[in-house]
């Protein structure tokens, strides 16, 4: 049973849909196409969460968020989803009475763990948010139940495995990374590494993957090892952490 | 009995070609991979497919060129087969520009194989 009601509002069809596919897989969800849709469904009914575009037409979305607070249609929280990206653009966002950011185009995963993350918020009243996103786990286990409704046990730690075998690769090359020479064979590397980290929900290994692609493709040498020295750490610290992973044993 | 549905992968990674093909297994779709997009071109001419999911970033031939030159094919069917593409750098292509690119849909990486699944059924169903 779905327990939760979330408002999808945004004005382009193919993001209403998209989010809907992945809303809908969790949670309730009913759509706007507009800021004044948004308040007229808010009125009918209580929502536990709403996902709100910025730029609409009739109503924009951070006047549609001020309305709703304002006339107490909702103390649920209320996310901007936005192309607008950079850090100053947040903290704009947060500074007007948004509770979270969502930058678009989004990541399906992360769009659904922001969501999951305000629910458990709600749920618990000793959390400690600052902690709490900075503890991230070696392994998600979230995506770990996701792979294994689809996989036998044995297939997924087959699948691990070779994940390991393949980092292991990847770090050799990456001892052989000097400072004069980002190559784009190791560049392509770290991009496998960060889809198979990431779709395996090995987070740490593909946060930092994600930084060290980032800097290698903006040719920016120092910030690039310094993130390839953690990447290296973070590869060994899941080898490590696999090793005592006792979940495929039955 | 309903014919099993014929995807075709265009992906690089062995690991992630493991995995979606166990996903793809579990609604009964039957799945072969290439490993760029030139192997991908090979197959389709070979053989007939229902769907094709293509990786962007491939050795040899990318997927965007990859379906450029599926969608000029003279063949009627396979030129109009579903693309998806599934990007790691999404945030360089807005949803516009894939469908530009000739892609019916789009799935972002790191892979969720539950959207993986309700977009390839949205197709095949």
């Amino acid at each position: 049973m779905k327990s939760k009601k979330v408002l999808i509002v945004d004005d382009n069809d193919l993001n209403r849909k998209l989010f809907e596919n992945l809303v809908g897989q969790l949670y309730d969800f009913q759509s706007a196409q507009n800021g004044m849709e948004a308040i007229e469904l808010a009125t009918k009914t209580p929502f536990d969460l709403i996902l709100m575009d910025i730029q609409m037409p009739r109503m924009d979305g951070i006047t549609a968020m001020k309305k709703i607070r304002e006339n107490g249609l909702g103390s649920c929280p209320i996310l901007a989803v936005t192309a607008f990206a950079d850090d100053g653009d947040r903290q704009n966002f947060l500074e007007q009475g948004f509770d979270d950011f969502i930058s678009k185009p989004i990541r399906p995963r992360e769009f659904i763990l922001t969501i999951q993350s305000h629910f458990k918020k709600q749920g618990t009243s000793e959390s400690t948010p600052e902690n709490g996103t900075d503890q991230k786990v070696d392994l998600n286990k979230e995506t770990l139940v996701q792979l294994l409704k689809y996989n036998s046990k044995e297939a997924i730690k087959k699948v691990y495995l070779d994940f390991l075998k393949e980092s292991r690769e990847t770090l050799l090359l990456l001892d052989e990374a000097t400072e004069n020479t980002i190559s784009s064979e190791l560049l392509d590397k770290i991009h496998t590494l960060k889809g198979n980290s990431g779709t395996l929900g090995a987070e740490k290994i593909y946060q930092k993957a994600q930084v060290c692609e980032t800097f290698g493709r903006l040719n920016k040498t120092s910030e690039f090892l310094e993130a390839l020295n953690e990447l290296r750490n973070d590869i060994l610290d899941f080898q490590e952490f696999f090793k005592h992973e006792t979940i495929f044993e039955s | 009995m309903s014919t099993e549905k014929k995807i075709l992968v265009g992906e690089d990674s062995s690991i992630i070609i493991n995995l979606t093909k166990n996903v793809l297994a579990f609604e009964n779709y039957q799945m072969k991979a290439a490993r760029n997009g030139k192997q991908v071109l090979e197959m389709l001419a070979a053989e007939d497919f229902d769907l094709i999911l293509m990786d962007i970033t491939m050795p040899i031939m990318d997927g965007v060129q990859c379906t450029k030159e599926i969608r000029n094919l003279s063949d009627p069917i396979k030129s109009k087969l579903p693309i998806i593409a599934i990007s790691g750098n999404a945030a360089n292509y807005t949803p516009e520009e894939f469908r530009k690119f000739g892609f019916d849909d789009f799935i972002q990486k790191p892979l969720d194989y539950d959207v993986v699944l309700a977009t390839v059924k949205k197709f095949l169903s």
